[in-house]
Parts: C-alpha cells; structure tokens; sequence
C-alpha cells in the first residue's frame, strides 16, 4: 500500500470512529486492531498489539500522571484550594479589575498545585462568576481570564499533559516540565497587562467597590499560613527537578505527600475528601492510560506500513523554511482542536511531528513547549474547545457560547502572542532547563 | 437476578477502589524509597518495577467501572446534529463497535495470558516477575468492558445524551 493510502486510512478509521461518538480511546483500539489486520496480518498483528498495550503503559515516565492528579484533587476536595484563593483576595487590596487579577493570580496558583485545566477552570467558573457578575463586571471580565488560566495548568508544571507528551515524544520529561515555567509565568503576566489595559480603556467593564482594608499584619500573617505552604509543596515539585535531586515521578509522589500532609496540619483531610480526591484522579489517570495504550501501535503501525517516514520525507521535500513549517503544524493543532480532545490530538500529530522537527534541526524540548501551548489555546478555540463547555456548564444561565467566544479571544491573543515569543528567543522556554547540568 | 447485578456493580466499584489504592501506595512507596535512598540508606530494590506494574493494573482495574460511569472521553458532533431515532441507532452502534473491539482483545490478551502461564515466561526487570500475572488483568479488563458495552448494546443505558461537545 503507498503510504499516502496507508497514512490516510490510519488517521481516517481513528477519526471516522471519533466523529461517530465513539469514545477515543477505542476508536484508537478499533483503528489499531484493523490496522494490524492489514499490515501485520491475521491474529499475529492483534497479538502485537497486545503486547504493546501491555509495554505502553508499564512505563515509569508515565507514573507522575496519577501522583500530579491525586495532587490537585486532593488540593481541591480538602478545602486547601479555597483556603488560599481566600488569602490572595485579602492580599490584593483596592485594585481596579481586582477581582479579574484575582482570577489569573489564584488560577496560576491553581493550576500549578492542580495539574487540571478542567479542574480550575470549574472551580474558578463557579467560584467566581457570580461575584463577578454582582459587582458589576462584564462577561469579557470575568469569564476571559478563568479561561486563559484554566490553560496555564498544562503549561506551568506540575501538568499532567506535559507528561503525557514527553512520554509519547520520548524527550526529557523533567526538562519538558521545567522548560513550561517560565513561558507559563510569562503568560499570566501577559494576561495580567490584558487586563490592565480593558480597565484602562473602559472602566465600567469592571466597576470599583469598597474592599474592607486589610492591615499589614494580617496580610503578613496570611502570607506565611496560606500562602508559603502551598508554594512550598510546588517547591517540592519544580524545585527537586530542577535541582536535579529526584525524577519528575519522584517529585511528583513527594507533591502528593506533601498536599496531604499540609491537610492533615490543616485539620481538614477527611476520610470523605481523601476518596473523593483519589476517585477523581483514578477517573483522568484511567480515561489517559486507555488511550494511551492504544498509542504505541498506532505510532507503531505509522511506521510499519510507511506512512510515517512516507509524510516526513514529503514535508521535507518540499522546501518550505522551518518556520513555514512550524506554523503549518501548528495551524494543523488548531484545526484539530475544534474537534478533538488534548490526548488524541497529540497521539494523531506526535508520530509525525516530532521526527519532522527533529529533521528541521528544532530542540525538541522547545518544540514540546510549542505544541503544549497549541494545546492550550486549542483548549479554547471556539467552537469546541473542552474549556469553553466546561465554561458553558459553570456560567450563569444567561451566558451565551457567543459572550464565551469573545470572552476567550483576547485571552487566546496573548497565547499566539508567546508563541511569537518564544520562535523569537527560544532562551524563555531553554535556560532554566540547564541549571540542573 | 438484582442480587447479581448489585454484586457485579460492587465488583466494578470494588476494582476501581483497587486502583485508586494501588494510586495512593504508589505515592507512599516512591516517597519512602527517595527519602530512604537519601538518608544514605538502602532502598528497596523494587519500587520502580512494582510502580510500572501497578500503572497497568490500575488501568485495566478502573477501565470498566469508568464505562459504566460514562467517564471515558468521547465527542458528540454527529450524535447531536441528528435527531433521537437516529442518535439511538447510532448509539448502539457505537457500543457494538467498541463490544467488538474489547472482546477481540480480551480473547487475544487471554490467549497471550494462557501461552506466558504455560511457557513459564518471565518479565525480566529488577524483579522476575511471571508474565502471566501481569497480563491477567488484561483479559479481565477488557471482559468487564465487553459486558459493559453489551449493557448500552441491549438498550439498558445509552452512551450518549444528545448535547455537543467533547464529554468526559
């Protein structure tokens, strides 16, 4: 079979069985399983493939998955999440659009102690906009920056879909992790000047109120009780990495540790948050490994019938500049995320991608940071980004998916605006990672 | 017969508590090795084998009860731009698929099992560990996930609401 004919039969079973609602990660199987029959052939090709799931996710790479989810969940389902969003809302004082700065500075907390763009993106939804809403703010105001944080978690470590990715790219996980932080804090800031400058320009869009002034005792005393601890478990978890003490799993199951160990000192870990947080994180660790078990032979099958070195030596062939290049493929992540989940979308583009840019002379770790952020902000394209549903299912009644769409915009903006960024000085995403060496 | 379907659902319910568990250990287990190896002492020698066995289980243990649970991603495009006999045609056409696809790799992941239990196969990592034991919780995995899909197959739950947009 040419491998044009091998290549599109592969991508159009998996999509097929995607768009007929079935869930992806057998649609992944099902693709698998008839891909084998014809390129393996008969059951020995099903066998193989058996052996690959069975290989996909006996990995140690992959164990920060579960660690970082039940991290975050357990996060939430203590009380500790709300603890501190409560001392950074006495933190900020009389700033104007301070209930937007709130959202970006405690939604770039929590998706870092989260992992779950889902996760905070709900929590903040909920929490949020009908504050939001009663004192006066605009939807642009309030629904914008909850989504543009809710997808700073993949991108600030610890992200459960950096993981994911650098196990599938086979890079440096714990470089991958550490190369997102300062992309990630740069983000925020970007978001923070948006918003900034929407006050600046139309001071209605988030009406000034009278906040109860907060002394600086009291504010001394929050940042030492509810503020330093949770940056100390991050500590744990970027800063083992990073100084090179312990592997991203490792550092993850002290992440784990250390937030039930913080609840416990809290007195707020109970029997009912520690099995709400572990359901919650057996649910997105089992729903990820399903399809990543599928993913090893599909990669496999790519290469095997041709298909893979078939589309690489056709891009490289055809001349275009590296930077032609990168933005087709992230152009291709963006259209893919209109209809299609993270996990599948880097599963589809990760076999072909990442040999393309490593012929392209790209540091794949840069290129990883790359695609985390086309993650992101397919995260939020309209019309089907997850998060603006998840938006949908948390806003008040009478928000519409238009007032989201234009809510995320702006939002989306600064994320493209990074990007440029970082093609420009790929340094931003690079230094940080060679302190460890 | 509600006495077995209040036992199957404790089952499915029990696994994924297995794996949530074996989530949970894991996290105590890597921390006491760190630390331990850290002291200057010696640590465990198996950790990071049982870690990467335990992956596996916790997969295929929570698999079935997240079908039951409908928490497995999947997109509604097509399902919700077509109207309610349609949808449930295609709905139990989906399960039939996915039934087909779980119980392929259930009888091929049973008879891997049977073949590495008779040959006496070893996974060779720091711990020797038989193969059979490991590759057990395939076929049982996907023969919880075969029923499950046969349930919104015969029309006792439908997969999917009608409401676009990716689910999960």
């Amino acid at each position: 079979m040419h491998w044009v004919e091998a290549a599109a039969l592969m991508i159009g079973l998996v999509l097929v069985f995607m768009g007929l609602g079935m869930p992806v990660a057998f649609a992944f199987l099902a693709a698998d399983i008839i891909g084998a029959l014809i390129f393996i052939g008969g059951g020995a090709g099903i066998v193989q493939l058996v052996s690959n799931a069975f290989s996909s996710v006996t990995t140690f790479a992959l164990a920060p998955v579960p660690l970082f989810l039940i991290m975050g969940e357990l996060f939430f389902h203590t009380g500790l999440a709300r603890r501190m969003f409560d001392a950074i809302d006495s933190l900020l004082g009389r700033l104007p659009g301070r209930l937007s700065f709130l959202t970006v500075a405690s939604g770039t907390s929590f998706a870092t102690l989260s992992g779950s763009s889902m996760a905070s993106t709900a929590l903040l939804g909920s929490l949020m906009i009908p504050e939001m809403t009663r004192r006066g703010y605009k939807k642009l105001m309030s629904i914008g920056p909850i989504l543009g944080t809710g997808g700073l978690a993949m991108l600030i470590p610890p992200s459960a879909l950096a993981v994911l990715l650098g196990t599938l790219a086979r890079i440096d996980i714990g470089a991958l992790l550490i190369a997102g932080v300062v992309p990630g804090l740069i983000l925020a800031l970007l978001y923070a000047i948006l918003i900034l400058v929407i006050v600046k320009l139309d001071p209605s869009a988030a009406p000034q109120y009278d906040v109860e002034p907060v002394p600086w005792s009291r504010r001394i005393r929050l940042i030492i009780t509810d503020v330093l601890p949770m940056g100390f478990v991050v500590f744990l978890v970027i800063g083992l990495i990073l100084l090179g003490w312990a592997t991203p799993s490792e550092a993850a199951a002290f992440g784990a540790v250390g937030v039930l160990l913080l609840a416990a000192a809290y007195r707020c870990l109970t029997w009912e948050a520690l099995v709400k947080s572990l359901n919650g994180a057996v649910r997105v660790t089992v729903m990820a490994f399903m399809i990543i078990l599928g993913s090893s032979t599909f990669s496999q099958l790519l290469a095997y019938s041709g298909a893979s070195s078939g589309m690489i030596g056709w891009a490289t062939g055809i001349e275009a500049s590296p930077l032609a290049m990168l933005l087709v493929m992230f152009a291709v992540l963006l259209v893919l995320g209109m209809f299609m989940d993270q996990l599948s979308m880097m599963l589809l583009t990760v076999p072909i991608f990442f040999p393309l840019a490593e012929a392209m002379g790209f540091d794949l770790i840069w290129f990883g940071v790359i695609i985390l952020l086309a993650l992101e902000i397919s995260f939020t394209t309209p019309p089907f980004g997850l998060l603006l549903f998840v938006m949908k299912g948390v806003a008040p009644p009478d928000t519409t998916m238009t007032d989201i769409y234009k809510a995320a915009l702006p939002f989306i903006g600064c994320s493209i605006l990074l990007v440029g960024l970082l093609i420009l000085e790929p340094e931003i995403a690079l230094f940080l990672t060679r302190i460890g060496d | 017969m509600r006495l077995i379907e209040t036992a199957y659902v404790r089952l499915l319910q029990g696994l994924a508590a297995v794996a949530g568990v074996i989530m949970g250990a894991t996290a105590v287990m890597i921390v006491f090795d760190v630390t331990v190896r850290n002291l200057g002492f010696q640590p465990p020698p198996h950790t990071l084998t049982f870690t990467e066995y335990g992956l596996l289980y916790v997969t295929m243990l929570g698999a079935p009860w997240l079908v039951r649970t409908k928490g497995h991603v999947y997109i509604e495009l097509v399902t919700a731009a077509v109207g309610p006999r349609v949808r449930a045609v295609m709905s139990r056409l989906v399960a039939l698929l996915c039934l087909v696809v779980c119980a392929t790799l259930c009888y091929y992941a049973a008879g891997s099992t049977w073949i590495d239990f008779q040959r006496g196969d070893m996974d060779i990592r720091s711990y020797d560990m038989p193969r059979w034991i490991l590759m057990a919780c395939m076929p049982l995995g996907f023969g919880l996930m075969s029923v499950e899909f046969a349930r919104y197959l015969l029309g006792f739950d439908s997969l999917h609401t009608g409401e676009a947009g990716i689910h999960e």
